[in-house]
Protein backbone atom coordinates (compact mmCIF):
# COMPACT_ATOMS: atom_id res chain seq x y z
CA UNK A 1 0.00 0.00 0.00
CA UNK A 2 1.65 3.44 -1.11
CA UNK A 3 1.57 6.07 1.07
CA UNK A 4 1.43 9.87 -0.06
CA UNK A 5 4.00 12.06 -0.13
CA UNK A 6 2.60 13.99 2.58
CA UNK A 7 2.12 11.09 4.89
CA UNK A 8 2.87 12.44 8.47
CA UNK A 9 6.05 10.60 10.08
CA UNK A 10 3.65 9.11 12.90
CA UNK A 11 1.51 7.24 10.11
CA UNK A 12 4.94 5.86 8.70
CA UNK A 13 5.96 4.87 11.39
CA UNK A 14 2.86 2.81 12.73
CA UNK A 15 3.02 1.29 8.98
CA UNK A 16 6.18 0.35 8.61
CA UNK A 17 6.60 -1.36 12.93
CA UNK A 18 3.34 -3.22 11.89
CA UNK A 19 4.81 -4.41 8.28
CA UNK A 20 1.65 -3.23 6.88
CA UNK A 21 4.46 -1.38 4.43
CA UNK A 22 8.37 -1.46 4.52
CA UNK A 23 10.60 0.55 4.84
CA UNK A 24 12.20 0.54 1.51
CA UNK A 25 9.18 1.10 -0.29
CA UNK A 26 8.68 4.12 1.73
CA UNK A 27 12.48 5.25 0.37
CA UNK A 28 12.00 4.53 -3.19
CA UNK A 29 9.22 6.10 -3.34
CA UNK A 30 10.64 9.26 -1.52
CA UNK A 31 13.61 9.13 -3.81
CA UNK A 32 11.11 8.90 -6.83
CA UNK A 33 9.53 12.17 -5.77
CA UNK A 34 12.71 14.02 -4.67
CA UNK A 35 13.25 13.45 -8.04
CA UNK A 36 10.06 14.38 -9.71
CA UNK A 37 9.61 17.83 -7.63
CA UNK A 38 12.96 18.81 -5.92
CA UNK A 39 13.80 21.21 -8.80
CA UNK A 40 10.86 23.23 -8.39
CA UNK A 41 12.12 24.49 -5.08
CA UNK A 42 15.48 23.70 -4.71
CA UNK A 43 15.54 21.85 -1.26
CA UNK A 44 18.08 19.51 -1.07
CA UNK A 45 21.86 19.81 -1.99
CA UNK A 46 22.94 16.43 -1.59
CA UNK A 47 20.49 13.06 -2.35
CA UNK A 48 21.87 10.15 -0.39
CA UNK A 49 20.32 7.01 -2.05
CA UNK A 50 22.41 4.41 -1.53
CA UNK A 51 23.02 4.71 2.42
CA UNK A 52 19.01 5.86 2.93
CA UNK A 53 18.20 2.43 0.77
CA UNK A 54 20.92 0.72 3.23
CA UNK A 55 19.30 2.29 6.21
CA UNK A 56 16.19 0.70 5.15
CA UNK A 57 17.03 -2.75 4.50
CA UNK A 58 18.72 -2.77 8.40
CA UNK A 59 14.85 -1.65 9.69
CA UNK A 60 12.63 -4.07 7.43
CA UNK A 61 15.39 -7.14 8.71
CA UNK A 62 14.66 -5.53 12.05
CA UNK A 63 10.48 -5.30 11.75
CA UNK A 64 11.17 -9.34 10.13
CA UNK A 65 13.02 -10.43 13.37
CA UNK A 66 11.03 -8.86 15.70
CA UNK A 67 13.16 -6.76 16.58
CA UNK A 68 12.13 -2.82 17.77
CA UNK A 69 13.16 -0.60 14.84
CA UNK A 70 12.41 2.42 16.92
CA UNK A 71 9.71 4.89 17.26
CA UNK A 72 10.25 6.60 13.83
CA UNK A 73 11.10 3.69 12.30
CA UNK A 74 11.35 3.82 8.18
CA UNK A 75 10.51 7.92 8.45
CA UNK A 76 12.15 9.67 6.00
CA UNK A 77 14.30 12.99 7.27
CA UNK A 78 16.36 15.71 6.12
CA UNK A 79 19.46 17.32 7.77
CA UNK A 80 20.31 21.04 6.44
CA UNK A 81 24.41 21.05 5.01
CA UNK A 82 25.38 22.21 8.70
CA UNK A 83 25.10 18.94 10.44
CA UNK A 84 27.63 16.50 9.99
CA UNK A 85 27.26 12.94 8.06
CA UNK A 86 29.60 10.93 8.79
CA UNK A 87 31.79 9.99 5.13
CA UNK A 88 31.00 13.27 3.44
CA UNK A 89 32.04 16.87 3.84
CA UNK A 90 30.00 19.55 6.03
CA UNK A 91 29.45 21.88 3.44
CA UNK A 92 27.46 24.86 6.15
CA UNK A 93 26.15 25.94 2.42
CA UNK A 94 29.72 27.37 1.54
CA UNK A 95 31.31 26.65 -1.80
CA UNK A 96 34.74 26.73 -0.30
CA UNK A 97 33.64 23.63 1.69
CA UNK A 98 32.80 21.02 -0.92
CA UNK A 99 36.25 18.91 -0.64
CA UNK A 100 36.51 19.85 3.22
CA UNK A 101 37.61 16.41 4.97
CA UNK A 102 34.42 14.30 5.25
CA UNK A 103 32.80 14.15 8.54
CA UNK A 104 33.93 10.74 10.97
CA UNK A 105 30.89 10.83 12.45
CA UNK A 106 27.29 11.67 12.36
CA UNK A 107 26.31 14.74 14.27
CA UNK A 108 24.78 13.56 17.84
CA UNK A 109 21.06 14.68 16.95
CA UNK A 110 21.02 12.92 13.41
CA UNK A 111 22.55 9.94 15.34
CA UNK A 112 19.54 10.31 17.95
CA UNK A 113 16.87 10.00 14.73
CA UNK A 114 18.71 7.29 13.35
CA UNK A 115 18.82 5.34 16.62
CA UNK A 116 15.27 5.89 16.55
CA UNK A 117 14.46 4.41 12.87
CA UNK A 118 14.53 7.46 10.45
CA UNK A 119 16.75 7.28 7.50
CA UNK A 120 18.53 10.13 6.76
CA UNK A 121 17.42 11.09 2.74
CA UNK A 122 19.92 13.96 2.24
CA UNK A 123 21.25 17.52 3.01
CA UNK A 124 19.35 20.33 2.81
CA UNK A 125 19.92 23.75 1.62
CA UNK A 126 20.71 27.04 3.59
CA UNK A 127 21.89 30.17 3.68
CA UNK A 128 25.80 29.89 3.57
CA UNK A 129 27.31 29.81 6.77
CA UNK A 130 23.78 29.98 8.09
CA UNK A 131 24.10 33.86 7.30
CA UNK A 132 20.72 35.10 6.36
CA UNK A 133 16.89 34.71 6.50
CA UNK A 134 16.52 33.94 3.07
CA UNK A 135 18.10 30.78 1.54
CA UNK A 136 19.37 32.19 -1.53
CA UNK A 137 22.88 31.05 -1.54
CA UNK A 138 25.46 32.18 -4.48
CA UNK A 139 26.63 28.65 -5.09
CA UNK A 140 23.57 26.76 -4.57
CA UNK A 141 21.00 29.00 -5.74
CA UNK A 142 17.41 30.02 -3.91
CA UNK A 143 15.40 27.55 -2.09
CA UNK A 144 12.03 28.57 -3.43
CA UNK A 145 9.04 28.66 -1.33
CA UNK A 146 6.43 25.25 -1.92
CA UNK A 147 3.61 27.70 -1.38
CA UNK A 148 4.98 30.37 -4.51
CA UNK A 149 8.35 29.59 -5.90
CA UNK A 150 8.45 33.00 -7.09
CA UNK A 151 8.40 33.35 -2.79
CA UNK A 152 11.70 32.94 -0.94
CA UNK A 153 11.22 30.04 1.66
CA UNK A 154 13.00 31.49 4.49
CA UNK A 155 16.43 31.19 6.23
CA UNK A 156 19.01 30.22 7.19
CA UNK A 157 17.46 26.93 6.89
CA UNK A 158 15.09 27.41 3.98
CA UNK A 159 15.61 24.02 2.32
CA UNK A 160 14.99 21.88 5.31
CA UNK A 161 11.00 24.07 6.17
CA UNK A 162 10.75 23.84 1.87
CA UNK A 163 11.42 20.58 2.02
CA UNK A 164 8.76 20.12 4.94
CA UNK A 165 6.32 22.28 3.55
CA UNK A 166 6.47 20.55 -0.11
CA UNK A 167 5.76 16.93 1.40
CA UNK A 168 9.36 15.42 0.08
CA UNK A 169 9.91 14.30 3.65
CA UNK A 170 7.89 14.56 6.91
CA UNK A 171 10.72 16.22 9.05
CA UNK A 172 13.84 17.87 9.07
CA UNK A 173 16.30 18.91 11.00
CA UNK A 174 17.68 23.27 11.22
CA UNK A 175 19.53 25.44 13.01
CA UNK A 176 18.15 28.41 14.59
CA UNK A 177 20.72 31.08 15.94
CA UNK A 178 18.31 34.50 15.36
CA UNK A 179 15.26 33.03 13.71
CA UNK A 180 16.62 30.45 11.15
CA UNK A 181 13.83 27.77 12.18
CA UNK A 182 11.24 30.11 13.02
CA UNK A 183 11.03 32.78 9.85
CA UNK A 184 11.21 29.69 7.57
CA UNK A 185 8.85 27.80 9.24
CA UNK A 186 6.55 30.86 9.25
CA UNK A 187 6.45 31.48 5.77
CA UNK A 188 6.43 27.94 4.65
CA UNK A 189 3.14 27.36 7.11
CA UNK A 190 4.92 24.98 8.93
CA UNK A 191 5.35 23.76 12.22
CA UNK A 192 9.41 24.59 14.25
CA UNK A 193 11.14 24.72 17.40
CA UNK A 194 13.37 27.33 18.65
CA UNK A 195 14.45 24.89 22.15
CA UNK A 196 16.11 26.56 25.24
CA UNK A 197 20.01 26.66 25.67
CA UNK A 198 21.82 23.43 25.97
CA UNK A 199 18.29 21.22 25.40
CA UNK A 200 19.15 19.63 21.82
CA UNK A 201 23.21 18.84 21.95
CA UNK A 202 25.14 20.62 19.39
CA UNK A 203 27.70 18.24 18.78
CA UNK A 204 28.69 17.80 14.84
CA UNK A 205 26.89 20.90 13.98
CA UNK A 206 29.41 23.56 12.54
CA UNK A 207 28.88 26.59 14.03
CA UNK A 208 27.76 30.43 13.24
CA UNK A 209 27.18 32.21 16.68
CA UNK A 210 28.21 29.88 19.46
CA UNK A 211 26.42 31.98 22.25
CA UNK A 212 23.03 32.00 20.49
CA UNK A 213 23.24 28.80 18.25
CA UNK A 214 20.51 25.73 18.33
CA UNK A 215 19.07 23.52 17.02
CA UNK A 216 15.83 21.84 16.13
CA UNK A 217 13.16 20.06 14.25
CA UNK A 218 10.57 21.14 11.70
CA UNK A 219 7.28 18.80 10.81
CA UNK A 220 3.82 19.68 9.36
CA UNK A 221 1.68 18.95 12.74
CA UNK A 222 2.26 19.76 16.01
CA UNK A 223 2.27 15.93 17.24
CA UNK A 224 5.10 15.13 14.60
CA UNK A 225 6.83 18.30 16.24
CA UNK A 226 6.76 17.23 19.67
CA UNK A 227 7.65 13.90 18.75
CA UNK A 228 10.68 14.35 17.02
CA UNK A 229 11.76 17.21 20.04
CA UNK A 230 11.27 14.39 23.03
CA UNK A 231 13.33 12.19 21.00
CA UNK A 232 16.06 15.31 20.40
CA UNK A 233 15.88 16.99 24.07
CA UNK A 234 17.96 15.89 26.74
CA UNK A 235 15.92 16.76 29.36
CA UNK A 236 12.57 15.05 30.21
CA UNK A 237 9.38 17.28 29.59
CA UNK A 238 6.89 17.58 32.37
CA UNK A 239 3.12 17.61 31.94
CA UNK A 240 1.03 20.59 34.03
CA UNK A 241 -2.43 20.95 34.68
CA UNK A 242 -2.43 24.57 35.63
CA UNK A 243 -4.15 27.19 32.94
CA UNK A 244 -1.13 28.91 31.69
CA UNK A 245 -0.74 32.75 31.97
CA UNK A 246 -1.13 33.96 28.23
CA UNK A 247 0.17 37.40 27.37
CA UNK A 248 0.47 39.03 24.19
CA UNK A 249 3.95 40.99 23.37
CA UNK A 250 2.88 44.78 21.97
CA UNK A 251 5.15 47.50 21.40
CA UNK A 252 8.38 46.14 19.17
CA UNK A 253 6.27 43.04 18.19
CA UNK A 254 3.29 45.13 16.42
CA UNK A 255 4.64 47.91 15.08
CA UNK A 256 5.56 47.07 11.16
CA UNK A 257 3.37 43.87 11.43
CA UNK A 258 1.04 42.83 8.84
CA UNK A 259 -2.25 43.54 10.30
CA UNK A 260 -3.45 40.12 9.67
CA UNK A 261 -0.63 39.07 11.61
CA UNK A 262 -2.29 41.10 14.86
CA UNK A 263 -6.13 40.07 13.97
CA UNK A 264 -4.76 36.64 14.44
CA UNK A 265 -2.80 37.32 17.85
CA UNK A 266 -6.03 39.19 18.68
CA UNK A 267 -8.25 35.86 17.89
CA UNK A 268 -5.86 33.24 19.55
CA UNK A 269 -5.93 35.99 22.78
CA UNK A 270 -9.32 35.91 22.53
CA UNK A 271 -10.21 32.30 22.45
CA UNK A 272 -7.88 31.84 25.37
CA UNK A 273 -9.74 33.72 27.46
CA UNK A 274 -6.59 36.70 27.95
CA UNK A 275 -6.40 40.35 27.35
CA UNK A 276 -2.82 40.79 29.06
CA UNK A 277 0.02 41.81 27.30
CA UNK A 278 3.45 41.84 28.08
CA UNK A 279 5.89 44.66 27.97
CA UNK A 280 9.70 43.97 26.49
CA UNK A 281 10.82 47.58 25.87
CA UNK A 282 14.44 45.60 25.59
CA UNK A 283 13.19 44.62 22.18
CA UNK A 284 14.83 46.60 20.05
CA UNK A 285 18.04 46.76 22.01
CA UNK A 286 17.86 42.90 22.36
CA UNK A 287 17.74 42.83 18.54
CA UNK A 288 20.66 45.50 17.94
CA UNK A 289 22.66 43.21 20.63
CA UNK A 290 22.28 40.40 18.67
CA UNK A 291 23.07 41.76 15.67
CA UNK A 292 26.48 42.73 16.76
CA UNK A 293 27.31 39.77 18.56
CA UNK A 294 26.81 37.84 15.46
CA UNK A 295 28.98 40.10 13.10
CA UNK A 296 31.68 40.12 15.91
CA UNK A 297 31.28 36.30 16.87
CA UNK A 298 30.93 35.32 13.15
CA UNK A 299 33.67 37.67 11.84
CA UNK A 300 36.32 36.28 14.30
CA UNK A 301 35.30 32.81 13.57
CA UNK A 302 35.94 32.76 9.88
CA UNK A 303 38.77 35.31 9.85
CA UNK A 304 41.40 33.22 9.24
CA UNK A 305 39.20 31.57 6.48
CA UNK A 306 38.67 35.06 4.71
CA UNK A 307 42.14 35.85 4.74
CA UNK A 308 42.92 33.08 2.07
CA UNK A 309 40.00 32.56 0.56
CA UNK A 310 37.90 36.15 0.87
CA UNK A 311 37.35 35.41 -2.85
CA UNK A 312 35.07 32.49 -2.45
CA UNK A 313 32.55 33.58 0.07
CA UNK A 314 28.88 34.75 -0.86
CA UNK A 315 29.68 38.19 -1.16
CA UNK A 316 26.67 39.50 0.91
CA UNK A 317 28.00 36.78 3.55
CA UNK A 318 31.62 37.99 3.22
CA UNK A 319 30.89 41.54 3.79
CA UNK A 320 29.00 41.41 6.92
CA UNK A 321 31.30 39.22 8.28
CA UNK A 322 34.48 41.57 7.22
CA UNK A 323 32.05 44.62 8.85
CA UNK A 324 31.88 41.55 12.15
CA UNK A 325 35.80 41.49 12.26
CA UNK A 326 36.14 45.47 12.33
CA UNK A 327 33.67 45.95 15.07
CA UNK A 328 35.24 47.45 18.17
CA UNK A 329 35.91 45.31 21.08
CA UNK A 330 33.74 47.75 23.28
CA UNK A 331 30.31 47.67 21.05
CA UNK A 332 30.70 43.73 21.81
CA UNK A 333 31.29 43.63 24.96
CA UNK A 334 28.47 46.21 25.92
CA UNK A 335 26.06 43.55 24.06
CA UNK A 336 27.52 40.82 25.88
CA UNK A 337 26.42 43.17 29.09
CA UNK A 338 23.32 43.89 27.41
CA UNK A 339 22.40 40.12 26.98
CA UNK A 340 22.82 39.22 30.79
CA UNK A 341 20.87 42.28 32.21
CA UNK A 342 18.00 41.28 29.47
CA UNK A 343 17.78 38.28 31.00
CA UNK A 344 17.14 38.79 34.20
CA UNK A 345 14.25 41.01 32.92
CA UNK A 346 12.77 38.21 30.90
CA UNK A 347 13.22 36.20 33.88
CA UNK A 348 11.21 38.58 35.87
CA UNK A 349 8.73 38.70 32.71
CA UNK A 350 8.40 35.14 32.87
CA UNK A 351 6.99 35.50 36.47
CA UNK A 352 3.99 36.92 35.26
CA UNK A 353 3.20 35.02 32.64
CA UNK A 354 3.77 31.18 31.16
CA UNK A 355 3.26 32.13 27.43
CA UNK A 356 3.93 34.94 25.43
CA UNK A 357 2.53 35.44 21.83
CA UNK A 358 3.70 37.68 18.99
CA UNK A 359 3.82 37.13 15.28
CA UNK A 360 7.27 35.18 13.50
CA UNK A 361 7.75 37.54 10.90
CA UNK A 362 6.52 40.98 9.68
CA UNK A 363 5.18 39.58 6.62
CA UNK A 364 4.07 36.67 4.03
CA UNK A 365 7.22 35.56 2.50
CA UNK A 366 8.54 38.37 0.03
CA UNK A 367 8.89 37.57 -3.59
CA UNK A 368 12.71 36.67 -4.67
CA UNK A 369 13.48 39.74 -6.33
CA UNK A 370 12.23 41.81 -3.89
CA UNK A 371 14.90 43.87 -2.60
CA UNK A 372 13.04 46.12 0.23
CA UNK A 373 10.34 45.95 2.64
CA UNK A 374 8.65 48.79 4.72
CA UNK A 375 10.19 48.75 8.00
CA UNK A 376 9.08 52.10 10.42
CA UNK A 377 7.33 54.01 7.31
CA UNK A 378 10.70 53.71 5.44
CA UNK A 379 12.37 51.23 3.08
CA UNK A 380 14.73 48.78 4.37
CA UNK A 381 16.41 45.35 2.92
CA UNK A 382 14.08 42.38 2.69
CA UNK A 383 16.28 40.04 4.14
CA UNK A 384 17.61 41.44 6.94
CA UNK A 385 14.28 42.08 8.48
CA UNK A 386 12.28 39.13 8.28
CA UNK A 387 14.03 38.59 11.92
CA UNK A 388 12.55 41.85 13.19
CA UNK A 389 10.38 39.46 15.63
CA UNK A 390 12.59 36.41 16.10
CA UNK A 391 16.67 37.75 16.78
CA UNK A 392 15.07 39.59 20.17
CA UNK A 393 13.91 36.62 21.88
CA UNK A 394 17.03 34.49 20.36
CA UNK A 395 18.86 36.82 22.58
CA UNK A 396 16.69 35.48 25.82
CA UNK A 397 18.11 31.82 25.31
CA UNK A 398 14.20 30.53 25.75
CA UNK A 399 12.23 27.57 23.78
CA UNK A 400 9.89 29.24 20.98
CA UNK A 401 7.70 27.57 18.69
CA UNK A 402 6.75 29.17 15.50
CA UNK A 403 3.02 27.62 14.83
CA UNK A 404 1.46 28.23 10.79
CA UNK A 405 -1.89 29.91 11.31
CA UNK A 406 -4.24 28.05 9.71
CA UNK A 407 -5.29 30.27 6.40
CA UNK A 408 -5.94 27.50 3.95
CA UNK A 409 -5.65 28.68 0.42
CA UNK A 410 -3.51 31.80 1.37
CA UNK A 411 0.37 32.28 1.79
CA UNK A 412 1.12 31.60 4.71
CA UNK A 413 2.93 32.69 8.39
CA UNK A 414 2.99 31.93 11.47
CA UNK A 415 3.34 33.10 15.20
CA UNK A 416 5.75 32.61 18.10
CA UNK A 417 4.84 30.92 21.32
CA UNK A 418 7.98 31.53 23.57
CA UNK A 419 7.50 29.75 27.34
CA UNK A 420 10.48 29.39 30.04
CA UNK A 421 12.58 26.89 30.25
CA UNK A 422 10.93 23.82 31.74
CA UNK A 423 7.19 24.91 31.16
CA UNK A 424 7.39 23.23 27.03
CA UNK A 425 4.92 20.79 28.45
CA UNK A 426 2.43 23.81 29.32
CA UNK A 427 3.11 25.21 26.16
CA UNK A 428 2.84 22.20 23.69
CA UNK A 429 -0.82 21.71 25.42
CA UNK A 430 -2.22 25.03 24.57
CA UNK A 431 -0.72 24.50 20.90
CA UNK A 432 -2.35 21.51 20.96
CA UNK A 433 -5.65 23.16 21.82
CA UNK A 434 -5.40 25.73 19.48
CA UNK A 435 -4.62 23.22 16.44
CA UNK A 436 -7.38 21.29 17.73
CA UNK A 437 -9.65 24.09 17.39
CA UNK A 438 -8.30 25.25 14.19
CA UNK A 439 -6.28 28.19 15.33
CA UNK A 440 -3.35 27.05 13.97
CA UNK A 441 -2.36 24.09 11.69
CA UNK A 442 -0.30 23.60 8.02
CA UNK A 443 -1.82 23.34 4.49
CA UNK A 444 -0.19 21.25 1.62
CA UNK A 445 0.68 23.99 -0.91
CA UNK A 446 -0.97 24.24 -3.90
CA UNK A 447 -1.30 21.32 -6.28
CA UNK A 448 -0.02 23.15 -9.35
CA UNK A 449 3.65 23.23 -7.82
CA UNK B 1 25.00 45.61 35.38
CA UNK B 2 25.30 47.35 32.39
CA UNK B 3 28.28 49.73 30.81
CA UNK B 4 28.00 53.28 31.00
CA UNK B 5 28.26 55.13 28.24
CA UNK B 6 26.95 57.69 25.53
CA UNK B 7 25.31 56.88 21.85
CA UNK B 8 28.42 57.50 19.63
CA UNK B 9 29.40 55.67 16.78
CA UNK B 10 32.67 54.09 15.94
CA UNK B 11 34.67 54.81 12.46
CA UNK B 12 36.66 52.38 10.69
CA UNK B 13 38.86 52.80 8.27
CA UNK B 14 38.29 50.07 6.10
CA UNK B 15 41.90 50.02 4.32
CA UNK B 16 42.79 48.75 7.56
CA UNK B 17 41.50 45.71 6.33
CA UNK B 18 44.18 45.24 3.44
CA UNK B 19 46.35 44.70 6.79
CA UNK B 20 44.49 41.27 6.82
CA UNK B 21 45.51 40.14 3.37
CA UNK B 22 41.79 40.67 2.44
CA UNK B 23 41.86 41.51 -1.77
CA UNK B 24 40.43 44.29 -2.64
CA UNK B 25 37.37 43.37 -4.59
CA UNK B 26 36.49 41.86 -1.32
CA UNK B 27 36.27 44.96 0.77
CA UNK B 28 34.25 47.07 -1.58
CA UNK B 29 30.76 46.33 -0.75
CA UNK B 30 31.78 46.12 3.33
CA UNK B 31 30.96 50.04 3.97
CA UNK B 32 27.10 49.03 4.40
CA UNK B 33 27.58 46.15 6.49
CA UNK B 34 29.68 48.46 8.58
CA UNK B 35 26.87 51.48 8.47
CA UNK B 36 24.44 48.77 9.35
CA UNK B 37 26.39 47.42 12.59
CA UNK B 38 26.84 51.35 13.13
CA UNK B 39 23.40 51.87 13.56
CA UNK B 40 23.15 48.83 15.78
CA UNK B 41 25.87 49.84 18.22
CA UNK B 42 23.52 53.44 18.05
CA UNK B 43 20.25 51.71 19.34
CA UNK B 44 22.48 49.93 21.77
CA UNK B 45 24.11 52.59 22.84
CA UNK B 46 20.78 54.81 23.48
CA UNK B 47 19.12 52.37 25.45
CA UNK B 48 22.00 51.71 27.86
CA UNK B 49 22.71 55.60 28.22
CA UNK B 50 18.58 55.82 28.87
CA UNK B 51 18.88 52.63 31.52
CA UNK B 52 21.92 54.69 32.91
CA UNK B 53 20.06 57.54 33.42
CA UNK B 54 16.56 55.82 34.69
CA UNK B 55 18.74 54.19 37.75
CA UNK B 56 20.35 57.74 38.31
CA UNK B 57 16.70 59.26 38.44
CA UNK B 58 15.56 56.75 40.50
CA UNK B 59 18.38 56.93 43.14
CA UNK B 60 17.60 60.45 43.76
CA UNK B 61 14.06 60.38 44.12
CA UNK B 62 14.76 57.56 46.89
Amino acid sequence: MPLGADASAIVIAEKVRCGAISAQRIVEDVLADIQIRNASFNCFTRVLAETARKAAKVIDQKVMDGVDPGPLAGVPFGAKDLFDIAGIPTTAGAKLRLNAPPAKSDAEVVARLKRAGAILIGTLNMDEFAYGFATVNAHFGPTRNPHDPSRLAGGSSGGSAAAVAAGLVPIALGSDTNGSIRVPASLCGIWGIRPADNVIPMNGVFPFVEILDTVGPFARSLAELVLVYDLLSDSKRSSSDLQPRVARLDGWFERNADPEALQAVDAVMKHVGSYAVAKMPEAEAARSASHLMTAAQGGAFHLESLRHHAIDYDPAVRDRLLAGTMLPAGNYLKAIAFRTYYRDKIRELFKRFDILIAPSTPVVAPRIDQATMIVDGKPAQARANLGLYTQPLSLAGIPIVSAPLNRPGRLPFGLQFATWPGREGMLFQLLSQLESDGFLGAHAPPSEF
Amino acid sequence: MLMQSEPKSFQIDVSKLLDLCIPDECVAGIETSLELLRNHARILDAYVLQVEIEAVNDGDQN
